[in-house]
């Protein structure tokens, strides 16, 4: 086995690559020889195969830095990790995409899936999983890391285990693009590869958002959309007033304080998230001003419409990071973090 | 002091339900001429109905179209006449459709297909048209398909390898969704590009081996680019990643005027731009896309933010939490107050 493990890195690729086939090996070692190339390739799994059966496998794998691309062709088995086999794969966290652009297959992943050709699905190297693959297969799998994923999708977990079905608009998009991707597409790819790979990272938001995993708005009716312009074209002109109210908003625009109300709930915003923001903007845009420079930050505060300078840099700071004056200086300590929240989730 | 590129801030609707019957036909050739080019339409005998919306991402506008069967056309005289340089990326998702411009064809429902508004055509559409219809600024497309000829008035769809990605990318867009979008528009476009270019370089036949003549500048940059939202990435990671030389990479770089610093903190600044004004993202707080793109701290982010656009990390955001896309939608009035507050350098 070990002659078995030592895989062909080609050197004039740009990239790199590892191939294996099972023909490099004689026929009665060819299943072990998968399992074991699988298990170190890819992560520490358990590979099953029926019995009395030819068995072939053949494996591209191109690292192109975030992602890795597999392309694996081969006969029927059934391959798993259960949770000693996770335990196993220290440190590296990877999420995978899967296609199967041959053949239905199944995968339990927080549930058994039965996957049709073509379907995209998202696993997590960290959560045991069961792949059962009936027939033979061509896979495309990209292997993806967890720093790179965090970028594109906001919750990755979200994905994971759920079929992305080719009924929705961008799953058939993302599995259109994802189907076609090889190591000799990437060698000769008329776009730099770090395109393509964005490509995908922003396909799979799109199809979060179409599985509501991103919530989606329901669309404003223009009428709507008018009436919450006009009503923050007044504000906009009243806010550093630090009285203003509702009611005078309302009766600026001619509409009942009914209406004004649910014209935001219907946007989903609130009038008075939207009045701090408005004062916040203009505040810090004092801040800012070499004009403003010799006005205290209490009278900025007073002027942007705020009662008192407390409030006004407990605003600025939750939604900056920044006190005013550090925002003042334009200068920023190195330790700024202190006090911001870590709401990661 | 480099500006940001700016979301879409109008969504335009035009429905013939908005004028009496008798005024609707003229009006809605009124609305096609301005919006897509000058052109003419057959009269429509009996009762006519149709709604197109629009927005505009920089030099690419993408429209929807539904509404009652009719034929189009621009002739020489047209084209003489009004001039004009843009291409149109044309799909249908409902039913199939016909054109004659530089060449015959029958076009499926859910294929695209190129028009180049500098020739004449003559089109036909069935009724219940569901159009998606980017108009395309002509240098913008000539940036993603060097021999536009090879793929004008061609059914891009099946049969080909990327054009099923172009086709059904296309057919999901509308006005609508580029606001709403967990992307930023001007990427969503970019990536329209990106797709014609595969597509291009497909049909041309000419799939040049760019991969063989790859800068090593570019490796280096394309691998970077994929890790570094990992926090600790040093430049020895990536040369071991490019089978290369730690010293071979610092100096490719210098010789490219750039350091291995310089280039990350661009790159992270660039992903946490894009998480920031990212609908996915909208709730989450400044620290943790600073986070995810692999600053040290949040106060490294605004440096660098601060630097290179003159704003904050808040100011560049979508306001208002949960309902940022909506707000992006109905016009992202803050987004504009915002950009302007640009400071100049001291």
């Amino acid at each position: 086995m070990t002659r078995a493990l030592e895989f062909a890195v080609s050197p004039p690729s740009a990239f790199q690559t590892i191939r294996w086939s099972t023909d490099d090996v004689a026929p009665p070692e060819r299943f072990d020889f998968y399992a074991s190339a699988l298990s170190s390739a890819i992560a520490p799994m358990s590979v099953e195969r029926p019995p009395a059966q030819a068995f072939s496998a053949e494996m591209v794998m191109t690292d192109l830095g975030g992602m890795s691309v597999v392309r694996q062709t081969g006969s029927a088995h059934r391959c798993f990790a259960a949770k000693d086999h996770v335990a196993r794969n220290e440190g590296e966290h990877n999420f995978h995409l899967l296609v199967n652009v041959r053949s239905a297959w199944d995968v339990d992943m927080l549930g058994r899936v039965r996957m049709a050709p073509g379907e995209v699905i998202v696993t997590d190297s960290s959560m045991p999983w069961d792949l059962d693959i009936a027939t033979s297969y061509e896979f495309v799998h990209l292997k993806m890391s967890e720093p790179w994923l965090c970028q594109w999708l906001h919750r990755p977990g979200a994905l994971v285990g759920r079929r992305i079905a080719m009924g929705s608009a961008w799953g058939r998009a993302l599995a259109s693009f994802v189907a076609p991707l090889s190591h000799d597409f990437l060698e000769k790819s008329p776009l730099p590869v770090s395109m393509i790979v964005d490509h995908v990272g922003s396909l799979l938001a799109l199809a979060a958002q179409d599985m509501r995993l991103v919530p989606d708005p329901e669309p404003l009716r223009r009428s709507e959309r008018d009436l919450l312009d006009r009503i923050k074209d007044s504000m906009r002109q009243l806010c550093t007033s630090p009285t203003l109210t509702a009611i005078e908003v309302a009766a600026a625009v001619d509409v009942s304080l009914r209406t004004f109300h649910r014209s935001f709930q219907r946007a989903g915003e609130t009038f008075g998230n939207t009045l701090t923001q408005m004062r916040c903007v203009y505040g810090i845009r004092m801040l800012e001003s070499p004009l403003f420079r010799r006005v205290g930050v209490a009278d900025i505060a007073r002027r942007a419409g705020f009662c008192d300078a407390s409030h006004f840099s407990r605003v600025v700071r939750s939604r900056t990071g920044l006190t005013p004056s550090q925002i003042r200086r334009g200068e920023l300590p190195t330790r700024a973090d202190e006090d911001v929240p870590e709401d990661r989730s | 002091m480099t500006r940001i590129p700016l979301p879409p801030t109008t969504l335009q609707h035009w429905s013939t339900d908005d004028v009496p019957p008798n005024q609707r036909f003229d009006y809605f050739v009124d609305a096609l001429s301005s919006t897509l080019v000058p052109m003419r339409v057959d009269q429509v005998v009996g009762e006519f109905g149709a709604h197109m919306s629009k927005a505009e991402v920089g030099p690419v506008a993408v429209i929807h179209q539904q509404g009652t069967a009719h034929r189009s056309f621009r002739m020489r005289e047209d084209i003489s006449r009004s001039g004009e340089d843009s291409f149109h990326l044309i799909l249908n998702r409902r039913n199939d459709w016909a054109i004659r411009h530089r060449g015959d064809a029958r076009v499926a429902s859910g294929e695209a297909l190129i028009v180049d508004s500098r020739y004449r055509y003559d089109l036909w559409m069935p009724d219940g048209f569901d159009v998606v219809h980017l108009k395309l600024g002509a240098d913008w497309a000539r940036r993603w398909m060097p021999r536009p000829q090879d793929l004008i008035c061609r059914c891009i769809g099946s049969g080909t390898t990327w054009g099923p990605a172009l086709a059904s990318f296309v057919a999901s867009l509308s006005p609508g969704s580029l606001l709403s979008a967990p992307v930023s528009a001007d990427v969503l476009v970019d990536q329209v590009g990106a797709m014609i270019a595969l597509i291009a370089a497909e049909m041309s036949g000419s799939v040049t081996a760019r991969r063989d003549q790859a800068l090593m500048i570019d490796r280096i940059h394309d691998c970077m680019v994929q890790r570094c939202g990992e926090r600790s990435l040093g430049a020895s990671a990536i040369a071991a990643s490019l089978c290369i030389d730690e010293n071979t990479l610092h100096s490719v770089l210098a010789a490219n005027g750039r350091t291995f610093t310089g280039v990350l903190t661009r790159m992270r600044l660039d992903v946490s731009v894009r998480m920031l004004r990212s609908g996915a993202f909208r709730d989450e707080s400044v620290a943790t896309i600073a986070e995810r793109a692999g600053f040290p701290n949040v106060s490294a982010l605004s440096r660098a933010l601060r630097e290179r656009y003159g704003l904050t990390a808040a100011l560049l955001r979508l306001p208002g939490g949960r309902a940022a896309s909506r707000q992006a939608r109905k016009g992202g009035q803050f987004q504009d107050d915002v950009i302007g507050l640009g400071r100049e350098p001291r």
